[in-house]
């Protein structure tokens, strides 16, 4: 979608790419950006730990526009629970649709000689479930997703 | 009889000094959920310590100024006062007098204060509230940080420097508690970074407000360069007393031993089921500190920032200490880049201010990762090794559960000095795990088996057996005991005891060179 906005009195041919991956890719007079919209539920970006009752380390992202070199690697969907390490998926608990509590089980990441239950950061409805069993996944990877 | 016209001016001047920047500005700050630096102060110390030096100075040049203009003490609170019935030095900027900003005669305060906390021997606490340098005195403001700056750096390790974050700190104001030991922030009202929202705005585009730039959240859990936060003014004040209470006044001074208030013989039965069976399961670290440390002791430092390591101080049988350990429920307890940041200032620390080192190990090992070596961990990890071995203070080492390859041996383990190394019956201490030792092992043997699956299920099988408890360890020396978990906390008490005049004395050298 392409827009004209006007700011100051300056006028910015602004190109916005899909709105449902994350980032949203934008290009401003030519110019490509990355935006990480705000959401209430950014506080999802990491799992909580077992037992952890503390609050969430992941500092909500701010809705910012930032340039795409800058943009922090961890910083990836609010609404998506990441890998906190590269490992195997050994168990995945829930399905698109489930309602999870706060700190309940997603699924398992085997790491480092570990099989550690990856937990629902906040209560929600998960949206997808981006992986399966046996899967290798990334640092940061998506696991599942929100759907609110 | 009539009071001395001399001594009425005094008190007249000095009512002057205490209204800091005016009602107006005093009030601003009081609606901003904020106090002044005097109330600060007398938050901070013990009642009725607080003594006040220079408070009459005023900025150079003012003599040709407007004398209604200038404010007297130059926009900081100095003097000295008692925690707890201990002499500390501090200083409090007023973000009423030009916005706690930073000149040529408030920079010579804050060092004059300094000085006699080294002189002394007490610490010295920052209460920090600033904009920065101020724009009007131009280099002189900077060549005031730099004094500041120069004597952090000098006085590290002689005398604890605390700072306490109570307001937008900028620039300077930033660097001087990075020099410090320990930074102190409170949620949602301070702020640290070099170059402010506006600035970044202007030279990279990116738009962020300082909340997301440099408050609490971020220093606590992401950039890892404060160590505590607190949800207001009074209570990061009180945690600044309490963080004191671990240490000694200065380097040659031992910390403080508090009567025990929790029984040195005490066994917990707990500690000999937390640890799972199946190898593959977590359990919390946490929760180990927690039973072996004196009831409600740990104070820990950084909770959210590099969870997979744990550091901070405790009492052990009343004597102050500083543990380190991994989270394995957190990324499997693996060591990366920013937990060997963490443990390292934090082993640094201890070692300064004579506070002994009880390490409990459970790590698999160091983090694999293109990102983890291309950042460096190489560089990273070995200043874990670097400041276990330059440390001199007691050291002790109980390996809970897995000791694997580098993690075993940067984690305070024996050859690198530790003093007493103890393993619990659930310890695995080896170079690599069962599988990955059994495929470079016995790769032929196991290619030529008629089923392979079989023959490498059978050689980690016995490869578990020989490696995966700590009697092979044990056997050769080591490990120098194996314990019940439970008996975790007497045999703390009795090897801190036993080491408590422990004398190992480094080369003489310039200083060493640490890689960063």
């Amino acid at each position: 979608m392409k827009y004209t906005v006007k700011l100051e009195g300056r006028s910015f041919s602004v190109e916005v790419g899909d709105l449902v991956g994350r980032p949203i890719h934008v290009l401003v007079d030519g110019e490509p950006f990355e935006v990480w919209p705000e959401s209430p539920t950014a506080e999802a970006a990491e799992a909580a730990p077992v037992g952890d009752t503390r609050r969430l380390a992941a500092p909500p992202a701010p809705a910012s526009v930032s340039a795409a070199a800058a943009a922090a690697p961890g910083a990836a969907g609010a609404d998506a629970v990441l890998a906190p390490i590269p490992g195997v998926i050994v168990s995945i608990a829930v399905q698109p649709g489930d309602t999870v509590a706060t700190g309940q089980e997603l699924c398992v990441l085997e790491a480092m000689k570990m099989k550690s239950p990856i937990r629902a950061p906040r209560a929600g409805v998960v949206g997808a479930v981006r992986v399966i069993v046996g899967q290798q996944v990334k640092h940061k990877e998506a696991l599942v997703d929100y759907a609110r | 009889m009539t009071e001395d016209p001399r001594i009425l001016e005094l008190r007249a001047l000095r009512d002057r000094a205490r209204q800091g920047g005016g009602a107006d500005r005093v009030a601003k700050q009081h609606a901003k959920g904020k106090g002044t630096a005097r109330e600060r102060l007398h938050q901070l110390l013990d009642p009725g310590t607080f003594n006040e030096l220079e408070p009459f100075i005023t900025h150079r040049g003012h003599e040709d100024g407007d004398e209604e203009a200038t404010f007297y003490g130059d926009g900081v609170i100095t003097g000295y006062g008692q925690i707890d019935g201990r002499t500390v030095y501090a200083y409090a900027q007023d973000f009423t007098v030009y916005g706690g900003a930073l000149g040529e005669m408030h920079a010579q305060k804050i060092c004059r204060v300094m000085d006699l906390a080294l002189r002394n021997g007490a610490p010295i606490i920052g209460l920090i509230d600033s904009g920065g340098a101020r724009i009007q005195e131009g280099v002189r403001a900077l060549g005031g940080y730099a004094e500041i700056f120069r004597r952090n750096a000098q006085y590290s390790g002689v005398i604890p420097q605390i700072s306490v974050m109570l307001g937008p700190c900028a620039g300077g104001a930033a660097y001087s508690p990075a020099l410090t030991d320990l930074i102190i922030m409170v949620e949602k009202k301070s702020y640290m970074f070099l170059t402010g929202p506006e600035v970044i705005k202007a030279v990279t585009g990116e738009v962020i407000d300082s909340e997301h730039l440099g408050g609490a959240d971020i220093h606590l859990s992401v950039s890892g360069n404060a160590h505590l936060a607190a949800p207001n003014e009074a209570e990061a004040l009180a945690l600044c007393r309490r963080a004191l209470g671990y240490l000694p006044s200065n380097n040659v001074e031992t910390p403080p031993h508090l009567p025990e208030a929790d029984s040195p013989l005490r066994m917990d039965e707990a500690l000999n089921h937390l640890i799972p069976l199946d190898p593959s399961m977590p359990y919390s670290m946490h929760e180990i500190i927690a039973r072996v440390a004196d009831a409600d002791s740990f104070l820990e430092l950084q909770p959210t920032w590099a969870r997979n390591a744990i550091v901070g101080w405790a009492r052990i049988g009343g004597h102050s200490v500083g543990i380190i350990a991994q989270e394995p429920s957190v990324m499997a307890g693996v060591i990366d880049i920013d937990a060997s940041d963490k443990i390292t200032r934090f082993v640094r620390m201890c070692d300064c201010f004579n506070l002994p080192l009880i390490t409990f190990v459970d790590s698999p090992g160091f983090l694999p990762g293109v990102a983890q070596e291309h950042g460096g961990i190489i560089r990273h990890g070995a200043k874990v090794l670097y400041a276990y071995s330059e440390a001199t203070v007691p050291k002790i080492s109980i390996i809970t559960r897995k000791a694997y390859g580098g993690a075993y041996v940067v984690m305070s383990s024996k050859y690198l000095g530790t003093d007493v190394n103890y393993a619990w019956p659930s310890a695995e201490i080896a170079v690599v795990g069962a599988e990955g030792a059994v495929n470079i092992l016995y790769r032929e043997q196991i290619n030529r088996a008629a089923d392979p699956a079989a023959e490498r299920a059978r050689l980690a099988a016995d490869y578990r057996r020989q490696f995966n408890n700590p009697y092979h360890a044990a056997s050769a020396g080591y490990v120098d005991d194996v314990i019940e978990p439970r008996e975790t906390r007497p045999k703390l008490i009795a090897a801190l005891s036993a080491l408590r005049d422990k004398y190992a004395p480094a080369p003489r050298r310039k200083h060493g060179n640490i890689p960063v």
